[in-house]
């Protein structure tokens, strides 16, 4: 090796050098602890030592002796005088010597034991060693390798070895203290026991669990990364319409937004560690180590969930891992006999919350006034108010808004049935389970039906050759009205006012305009969408144990998806039912549309590994891996107009004139390569370099391939000999560190060819003319989103694993995020994804986990936290960048994304501003108005005064989880929340009978000039003044809900027996039973989406039973 | 036989991972069902269908919203974006600025990279003929120069973008004076005309001709100001002798009129094909149609008599019986509404009674809200009885550009240029004595004043509710009084009573800045994205 000592001279070599002298020390320190620890078990015969002690207490000099010649002293202080002074003087004097001079004065013996122990006791008494052997092994009797023995009172001992099996010398006495990472540390009297075997119960913290991570599996005692493992129980006890819903609260630094569960639709949004990109925030799921369908997971096939979250994890997953990864395994049999599990609930939906309109009166009061504001005539004379108020005649004066009593279902029900049946023998283990399920939606009409079956086959081909081959089917069948406009929601808000919603002759009133949100849930109003979906994946996967150590493992895997989507709309035609010649509303042509899709993705992956422990202390493990993913989906749509009737489904039958047929061809392709290499020392140092090489079709040749790597450290302090005189309050104590790169690759297919779209753009002379025009820019220089992150966590568990703490903080930066920026519009053509900006987001985690056991008493509280503050660096000196209807949300360098936009407020304008010439945005304005800030003094309100209002990002995300068992009962509650979160609403709820919306009960607080400290502005009809996007309309959306409750009774075994039942348990619970929100008072939903009520579907809380049966 | 197994698992290992290994191409994916710019402009084909997408930004049906920015519509939908223009509560912010900017800028480009290629598919394809090239061209340049009229009016001045361009380049550009931009549009026009023929035959009716290049150069020179070459490029489309006035204004705007000869640019449209909502998004509500505009009873009143005079200086008017006596013209533009019991309005196509008068009961009736008229009166041309039963499919052209325009520039053209020859009153009068309107003819002398306001009051009238209404306010700088206040409505005796009543439509309560409206903002978001884009003043 070439001299490198001239530090300057490496330094100015630049980092690369830097990096790697400290990687040279780090390898020179782990060496230096490797050769200490290898230095022990020497000699003590024939030791000589040099000594010079004055007046120094027993315990002293023993002490002083001990750590000159390497020994452990083992007394008793009741039996031997430690406190008494002697002296030692000794020149080169041999061991055995000095100790006998030493102790015969006080009547004390000694023996010296195999393991440089030295007992001892009076001279009166017999010191007696025996020799102590046995067997270690965990709870299910498997041996366990590396467990520390030692004779209490001293740090010597023995380790169990690769049998599981030690022996020692110890006096007969004495006690034993067996300890193993993972496992509760135990203490035994030998008590004159030769054969002492032990069962080391694991620690209650979970600690020795494994953890699936990316290509394999690890035990989460020796992670190096940022891993949140799901209790998959829990996932099913959550009665969620899909897998997205269900894991909301789980784990920390895990954001869900859920946003309601429209029966075989996702309503979900959520994202790991903060928005790291503008596209989909979706982390990638793989399952069974497939990426695949997830959202219809059945919950009950769930094995484990675990969330990747760092670089370090995540990092192996390359191009596809900027959002985090979720790994799902499913539950594969266990051999032994058949055994049959059904569950089966039964669920109840009504809505969450439900606003309160305002009383008749009121809203017509209101009414009036708001068109007098306007220099109009009041609208309703004292007679119709008195008719709308009595009630005498709800044909010609109907309630204001009664939609939700009429269209919203009560009690919409939702029952799932699954069994499972599983088993097998030494060569072969199948599982096999099934699946119903029937959601009614809350609005008419609306219905699901999934079927799904999972067939989880393991052979045993040889002692070195495992096949598993798994088939999962699932179809879905999804009815629903069609859509009218904005769909039924909205219209329940807006543009329905006073409206008859049918009459007795089952005629449909209509609004004034036009609207009856009633009739939209009848599909021969509305017409419909019989929407199925089937889904198969065929997964293989063999593993060969080539060498003790070494694995070779491939998987094959291909998931079809087909998809069939037929819409109906009728012809129709409402009649006013008070003169029955005139058509309210009609549809005079019907029409159908039939879309099919076939997607195949196809995933080939390879993996090598080889795991190697070396002198019972190095734990080495290598993994190399190949992998390939292709996917191709192609769709044709088709559709027609006036059909013979409205029954008849065949497009053929259509106007031959009046046909659209448009196909869809989309495919990509992902190559990667991808290694892992692991070092353990003794469980205590651990080192991890991840990589992958990955190469995607949707860049343009040359600049395909990226490399992501990531590095981990983490270091058991706990398992140091300093730490032990704490080992029984902390057992284990665990520092973190990483840091790595990943990817995002999601950006539009084809992005880099200059495509020209086809397409019949206009006619002439009525004859159609054929068009080729770009509309997209097309880009050379896309490349992938990468984003760094460091991560620094902590694990600790306390009280042999009652109490468990995980914090972790991060630093991701994403660089290059793929911004479909606005480009100036004389570009002509529409922007396509560029690598523009820079996002970071800095945030932390915490996990506190408890469990105990009070006599018949159990419980668990796992309570989890987090909070990511985001922020938009750079985005390459453009922006801001609005989005939303009147640009709500904005994107803007030094601000987080989509932070809420618009003006800031003073109150509502007085005389006294008017007066003044205080600018207002209307020239109208009035007192009463709301008063927006002339931000910049320019003397106008105009759009350069608006500014950030609050964050979009909910803050404080947190979820409790509480399991509670006695005797027979149990109960699991999980409370989720968001400490803060800004909310700004538009549309009905603020415009307060400006137009024809829904009025709110808490409306009848608006400004007039005996109320001019009111919450809503003056009332004026048809004005838009008040509604502009300001931090008068954003509300605080922090909630707390109990989003899970369950409460079961299990039947006891004995009762049981006589009837042949392994198990049986019922229980009752709900989802969304109580919720503490801020939004309550406005009628909404604490997780209503932002915004104008669009079609969104609402949440709904549920009351279920179930029972849980095993044969 | 484990050994036996064993190697077997190996061989088939072996197959496995050479068989599967490496899939060709797993990368090299293209598109299926595109088209790609690299293997495009290599036909005559391609040159033809590049020309015939840039047709597809022509504004159509929709651009008769400019009329609810004016003093003769408004806006149906009080909460509309085009209401909260009208009440002076404009913004840059707003996305229809951005929408026109873009779709101005999207023909724009799509016209440079027709020109920019052009030259080359006729050396790869020789079937490209010299003259059809330059049709191409002359279509592209047209299109282009259309659209830069369109800018400059809405927006003054604009960038003037004559290449395709990267986003670099595109931020850095700077506002072109629309003198230039004139310049540029006069030059354009000028030079392509003459390689346009003077029509098509078949299924080429429709494109771009040598007359509508004069008369889109006189629209042009006419909004800039440039009287003589306004004057001169509508004396010559006169002089093409190709175009005529159609003699029923009653069938101009229907199926059977289309192509007539009065049309001289036209945004094509054709049922099942490449159809519109028209009739849905702007139909009376009595035939279940959206009421998209209402005519003010500024416009209704501006309709002279039979007499040829105006209401207010005709005795035989009679304000008890409004709409009779009137210019034909008026009941073909707008539904004439019932006046009172003894006075009833039109019978619309499915056979009821147009009765929009408040307390009237029918689906017509006047409300404040959503999808009924505001002031009574509803837009009638272009909606056909032959769409009454498929209202989302629509099919007659929009006319973007006719003769009675020509004509009718040409009169303002020399009045401003004070040449009040027989040709002026010849032209205008051509208009007024169409042989279903037949009014009388407005005599020499006047003096040029007198001229002005007589043809602006003929385009007032003619050209109503084809989306012109607004160029002409701005340019004759004639919006600060007339765009102020609460709208007119119809006048009306409500059933059963004698008392006439006005209807005063106040959901939209216009206010009007001289000092900012005649222009639109430039879009924020094109300020924001390029520092040299100044905003238009007091925005």
């Amino acid at each position: 090796m070439k001299k490198t000592s001239s530090l300057p001279l490496i330094a100015g070599r630049g980092r690369f050098f830097k990096v790697l002298l400290c990687m040279k020390w780090c390898f020179i320190l782990v060496l230096a602890t490797c050769l200490q620890a290898a230095a022990k078990g020497y000699s003590q015969r024939n030791v000589r030592l040099t000594l010079d002690l004055n007046d120094v207490t027993l315990s002293k000099a023993l002490s002083v002796i001990g750590k000159k010649s390497d020994l452990r002293f083992l007394y008793s202080n009741d039996l031997v005088p430690v406190n008494k002074l002697v002296a030692v003087r000794a020149s080169d004097k041999p061991l055995e010597d000095i100790l006998n001079d030493l102790l015969a004065d006080m009547h004390l013996q000694y023996r010296i034991l195999e393991n440089d122990v030295v007992v001892i006791a009076p001279a009166s008494q017999n010191i007696r060693v025996i020799r102590v052997s046995g067997l270690v092994t965990d709870s299910s009797g498997t041996p366990l390798v590396g467990v520390s023995i030692k004779v209490k009172g001293t740090d010597r001992g023995t380790v169990t070895g690769g049998d599981g099996r030690y022996s020692l010398e110890a006096p007969e006495d004495a006690s034993l203290v067996f300890s193993y990472v993972g496992f509760q540390t135990m203490e035994v009297p030998v008590n004159g026991r030769q054969q002492i075997d032990i069962r080391l119960p694991e620690n209650t913290s979970g600690l020795n669990e494994v953890v699936v991570v990316g290509y394999g599996t690890q035990k989460k005692i020796s992670l190096t990364t940022a891993v949140t493992t799901i209790d998959a129980d829990q996932v099913a006890a959550r009665h969620a319409p899909n897998l997205q819903s269900s894991l909301q609260g789980m784990a920390p630094g895990l954001t869900v937004w859920d946003q309601g569960g429209e029966p075989g639709a996702s309503s979900t949004s959520f994202n790991i560690r903060g928005v790291t990109t503008l596209g989909s925030t979706s982390p990638l799921f793989i399952i069974d180590g497939v990426e695949q369908a997830y959202y219809d997971i059945n919950p009950d096939d769930i094995a484990s969930v675990s969330v990747l979250k760092d670089a370090a994890s995540t990092a192996i997953y390359g191009s596809r891992a900027a959002n985090g990864v979720i790994l799902i395994t499913t539950k594969r049999a266990k051999k032994g006999d058949i055994r049959v599990r059904y569950n089966a609930w039964l669920d109840l939906q009504n809505l969450v919350a439900e606003p309160k309109h305002m009383d008749t009166e009121s809203y017509l009061r209101l009414q009036n006034l708001a068109y007098e504001n306007r220099g109009s005539d009041p609208i309703y004379t004292e007679e119709d108010i008195q008719h709308y108020v009595s009630g005498d005649d709800r044909l010609r004066y109907p309630l204001p808004n009664d939609w939700y009593n009429q269209v919203i279902r009560k009690n919409a029900p939702w029952h799932n049935h699954s069994i499972q049946v599983s088993g097998g023998g030494e060569k072969l283990t199948t599982l096999l389970s099934a699946r119903y399920m029937d959601q009614q939606g809350i609005y008419p009409n609306r219905n699901m039906q999934r079927y799904q079956l999972r067939l989880n086959n393991n052979f045993k081909v040889s002692e070195k050759i495992n096949l598993n081959a798994d088939i999962k089917l699932r179809s879905q069948d999804r009815y629903t009205t069609n859509k009218v406009g904005s769909g039924i929601y909205h219209y329940m808000i807006h543009a329905s006012q006073l409206t008859v919603p049918r009459y007795p002759d089952g005629t449909y009133g209509v609004s004034k305009q036009g609207r009856n949100p009633l009739a939209y849930t009848d599909p021969a109003i509305a017409g419909y969408t019989k929407s199925s979906s089937d889904n198969a994946v065929i997964n293989l996967q063999g593993s060969w144990n080539i060498l003790k150590g070494l694995k070779f493992n491939t998987q094959y895997a291909f998931e079809v998806e087909k998809y069939d989507d037929l819409k109906q709309w009728p012809t129709y035609e409402i009649h006013d039912y008070w003169d029955p010649e005139v058509i309210l509303s009609n549809r005079a042509i019907n029409e159908m549309e039939n879309e099919r899709t076939r997607s195949l993705q196809q995933t080939w992956n390879n993996t090598l590994t080889y795991d190697l422990l070396l002198a019972d202390k190095h734990d080495i493990s290598l993994l190399a891996g190949y992998s390939e993913i292709s996917f191709d989906t192609d769709g044709l749509t088709a559709g027609g107009r006036d059909f013979y009737n409205n029954d008849l489904l065949d497009l053929g039958q259509g106007d031959p004139l009046n046909r659209t047929l448009n196909n869809v061809y989309e495919d990509w392709g992902l190559r990667s390569y991808f290694g892992r290499m692991r070092y353990g020392y003794r469980n205590k140092y651990l080192l991890e370099f991840n990589m992958r090489y990955d190469g995607s079709s949707r860049f343009p040749a040359g600049s395909r391939y990226t490399f992501f790597p990531s590095f981990s450290a983490a270091w058991l302090i706990s398992e140091e000999a300093f730490w032990s005189l704490l080992k029984n309050t902390v057992d284990l104590f665990k520092i973190r560190g990483s840091y790595g790169e990943n990817g995002n690759q999601n950006i539009g297919l084809y992005t880099y060819f200059n495509n020209l779209n086809f397409g019949n753009y206009y006619s002439f002379n009525n004859v159609p003319a054929t068009g080729v025009l770009q509309t997209v820019f097309a880009s050379q220089d896309l490349t992938w989103e990468t984003t760094t992150q460091t991560n620094i966590g902590l694990d600790a568990s306390f009280l042999n694993g009652k109490l468990g703490l995980t914090f972790d903080w991060y630093k991701k930066l994403t660089k290059g995020i793929l911004l479909e920026l606005p480009i100036p519009g004389a570009v002509g053509l529409d922007p396509v994804a560029a690598n523009a900006g820079r996002v970071q987001n800095i945030g932390w985690e915490l996990q506190l986990t408890h469990r105990n056991r009070i006599n018949d008493f159990r419980y668990a509280l796992t309570f989890n936290i987090s909070d990511v503050k985001n922020e938009v660096l750079d985005l390459a000196g453009t922006g801001p960048y609005y989005s939303l209807e009147k640009n709500r949300y904005v994107i803007t360098e030094g601000q987080e994304i989509n932070a809420l936009w618009g003006y800031q407020t003073d109150g509502l304008l007085t005389q006294e501003d008017i007066d003044k010439g205080y600018p207002t945005f209307s020239a109208d304005a009035q007192p009463g108005d709301i008063k927006y800030l002339d931000r910049n003094g320019d003397g106008k309100i105009t759009a350069s005064d608006q500014t950030v209002l609050g964050s979009s990002i909910p803050h404080w995300t947190y979820g409790l989880n509480i399991d509670l068992g006695w005797r027979n009962f149990d109960c699991t509650m999980l409370w989720q929340g968001v400490g803060r979160q800004d909310m700004m609403i538009w549309g009905a709820f603020i415009e307060n009978g400006s137009w024809e919306g829904f009025t709110l009960a808490m409306g009848k607080d608006y400004w007039t000039p005996e109320n001019t400290d009111a919450r809503f502005p003056r009332p004026q009809k048809s004005a838009n003044k008040n509604t502009e996007p300001s931090d008068w309309w954003v509300l605080d959306a922090a909630y707390l809900r109990l989003k899970n409750f369950q409460l079961g009774y299990t039947v006891p075994k004995k009762v049981l027996q006589r009837v042949g039942i392994n198990g049986l348990r019922f229980y009752v619970g709900g989802t969304n039973l109580l919720t503490f929100s801020g939004l309550k008072k406005w009628g909404m939903d604490a997780e209503t989406p932002a915004g104008r009520a669009g079609d969104f579907y609402q949440q709904v809380k549920t009351y279920s039973a179930g029972l849980n049966l095993d044969f | 036989m484990q050994k036996k197994s064993l190697s077997y698992i190996c061989l088939l290992l072996t197959g496995i991972i050479l068989a599967a290994s490496c899939k060709k191409g797993l990368l090299d994916t293209y598109p299926k069902d595109k088209l790609s710019g690299a293997t495009f402009w290599e036909t005559r084909e391609d040159a033809v269908n590049a020309v015939n997408a840039i047709y597809s930004f022509l504004p159509g049906n929709s651009e008769l919203n400019w009329d609810m920015l004016s003093d003769i519509a408004t806006t149906n939908s009080a909460a509309a974006t085009t209401a909260n223009i009208e009440r002076g509560q404009t913004n840059a912010n707003m996305d229809i600025f951005q929408d026109l900017w873009n779709d101005g800028y999207k023909a724009i480009r799509a016209a440079n990279y027709l020109l920019e290629n052009v030259d080359q598919v006729q050396e790869r394809d020789p079937s490209l003929t010299d003259e059809l090239r330059d049709r191409l061209k002359g279509e592209a340049r047209f299109l282009r120069a259309y659209f830069y009229t369109r800018l400059v009016m809405l927006f003054g001045d604009v960038p003037l973008v004559t290449a395709t361009l990267d986003v670099e380049e595109a931020a850095t550009l700077t506002r072109t004076p629309k003198e230039e931009i004139w310049d540029f549009v006069d030059r354009e026009l000028a030079e392509i005309a003459p390689h346009l023929p003077n029509s098509y035959t078949g299924d080429n009716i429709g494109r771009i001709t040598k007359g509508a290049a004069l008369a889109l150069q006189a629209r042009a020179m006419l909004y800039a100001g440039r009287w003589k070459r306004a004057a001169d490029a509508a004396k010559a489309v006169m002089d093409l002798q190709v175009y005529d006035l159609y003699p029923q204004f009653e069938q101009l705007f229907t199926y059977g009129a289309e192509n007539n000869q009065e049309v001289i640019l036209d945004r094509q449209y054709a049922k099942d094909i490449a159809s519109t909502e028209f009739f849905y998004n702007y139909g009376p509500r009595g035939m279940n149609g959206d009421v998209g505009i209402c005519p003010t009873r500024t416009l209704v009143d501006a309709f002279e008599t039979v007499n040829g005079r105006s209401i207010w200086d005709d005795p035989d008017y009679n304000p008890l019986n409004p709409y009779a006596g009137r210019d034909p013209r008026l009941g073909y533009t707008v539904f004439i509404p019932a006046f009172s019991d003894a006075v009833p309005g039109d019978v619309l196509y499915n056979g009821r009674a147009y009765d929009p008068r408040p307390g009237s009961g029918t689906a017509d009736e006047v409300e404040v809200d959503y999808r009924r008229t505001k002031t009574g009166y509803g837009i009638r041309k272009y909606i056909n009885i032959e769409d009454l039963n498929d209202p989302r499919n629509c099919g007659t052209n929009f006319i973007l550009i006719r003769y009675a325009d020509v004509l009718l520039m040409y009169a303002e053209a020399k009045t401003e240029l004070n040449e009040l020859d027989a040709t002026v009153y010849d032209a205008l009068n051509k208009v007024r004595q169409r042989s279903d309107v037949n009014l009388p003819p407005v005599t020499a002398p006047q003096t040029q004043g007198q001229m002005r306001e007589i043809v602006r009051h003929e385009r007032m009238v003619e050209l109503a509710l084809e989306g012109l209404r607004l160029f002409d306010l701005r340019r004759w700088k004639a919006a600060d009084e007339v765009m102020q206040g609460a709208i007119p409505g119809m006048t009306y005796i409500r059933h059963g009573e004698s008392e006439v009543d006005t209807l005063l439509y106040n959901g939209v309560v216009r206010f009007f800045d001289p000092q900012r409206d005649y222009l639109f903002p430039i879009p924020q978001q094109e300020v924001l994205m390029n520092s040299h884009l100044t905003q238009n003043p007091n925005y």
